[in-house]
């Protein structure tokens, strides 16, 4: 009964897959010549493979092949882009970098072009201030010795300018 | 399923699309009859083989040959076909009619007598579906597609006393659903 146990749980799987050694495959042989609960059981689990070995194999339809072959091309036209794209993007990021050195530096000489420009500017229009101021004060100046003042703004500050 | 050759695979992973097609014509049979046979839906078995074949492009270049490249092809044909069988019968739960299935469960007549084509997939079916994933997986690849211990083993990643289980506690729940044990 023991042995049948065992015989039983070989033919359940070496035994019905070929995959038992030959010493134990003729032993199990052997051993079902005698023993008709062994047999039986051998005989059903022939039957339920024959179920499965009576299956016919499915013809793969054609139309999968062209699906995968579409997929294939779409993906690679896909990375293509990608790729363009990429390089797209670095040049702009190399272009357009915001680098806290590179920013610093650009609005340090923005800075700095714009206060050369601004003196520059402040400059021209104190010395022509100066000029327009001393040229009324003279003004004044030749009015008050012909004897004929019209205005007399003049001070000892702007003397001083004189 | 053959080998393939390893020019085929460097070619193939290089871009030429006539050597990926020569892959497809040596596995996607193995592909789509085991995608259909865990699936159980042939709608399913071609979303299975596309998404395999899918798989297969984007990942040959990175095949290191560390298994044969059939194994490699089945382990990812097994486990897009489970995910895709899950993902069905979440969707479709409470479908599957288990008298229906009792009901047409093989017989010992089977073997001898004359049993039409379509009643023997009906009845492979409903004992496929009886019976749970793993189970069902180790069979398909044992009974359907003739895989050796050793491959299911790999295919599966389980050492291969865990197959010898497997079959033997699947075959055993197939007779005793049948009513013979």
């Amino acid at each position: 009964m023991m042995q049948c146990k065992k015989i039983q749980e070989l033919l359940k799987a070496d035994y019905l897959d070929g995959e038992a050694d030959p010493k134990e495959e003729e032993f199990i042989k052997e051993h079902l010549k005698q023993c008709s609960e062994c047999s039986r059981l051998e005989k059903e689990l022939q039957a339920q493979r024959m179920l499965f070995q009576g299956a016919k194999r499915k013809q793969v339809p054609e139309r999968i092949w062209s699906n995968i072959r579409d997929a294939i091309v779409m993906e690679r036209l896909k990375q293509e882009e990608g790729l363009i794209r990429g390089i797209l993007e670095r040049l702009r990021d190399l272009i357009f970098a915001r680098r806290p050195a590179v920013v610093l530096a650009t609005s340090l000489s923005v800075i700095i072009i714009l206060a050369v420009m601004a003196t520059t500017t402040i400059q021209s229009r104190v010395s022509l201030s100066k000029q327009n101021a001393a040229e009324s004060i003279a003004g004044y100046s030749l009015n008050s010795e012909n004897g004929y003042v019209l205005y007399d703004l003049g001070t000892s500050i702007e003397e001083y300018f004189l | 399923m053959n080998d393939i050759a390893l020019d085929v695979l460097e070619r193939a992973s290089a871009g030429n699309m006539d050597a990926f097609e020569q892959i497809y014509k040596a596995t996607s049979s193995f592909v789509y009859n085991v995608a259909f046979r865990i699936t159980r839906n042939s709608a399913d078995a071609e979303e299975v083989t596309q998404d395999v074949f899918m798989k297969i492009y984007r990942n040959l270049k990175s095949f290191q040959f560390r298994s044969a490249f059939k194994t490699w092809v089945y382990r990812i044909t097994v486990n897009t076909a489970i995910i895709r069988y899950r993902k069905s019968k979440k969707e479709e739960k409470g479908r599957v009619d288990y008298d229906n299935i009792i009901e047409s469960l093989p017989d010992s007549r089977l073997a001898t007598e004359g049993v039409s084509q379509s009643d023997n997939e009906a009845r492979l079916n409903a004992l496929l579906d009886m019976l749970s994933h793993e189970h069902k997986t180790c069979l398909i690849l044992r009974e359907i597609e003739g895989l050796s211990y050793q491959e299911i083993a790999e295919t599966l990643k389980i050492p291969v006393n865990t197959v010898r289980s497997r079959l033997k506690r699947a075959r055993q729940a197939l007779l005793v659903k049948a009513g013979r044990r």
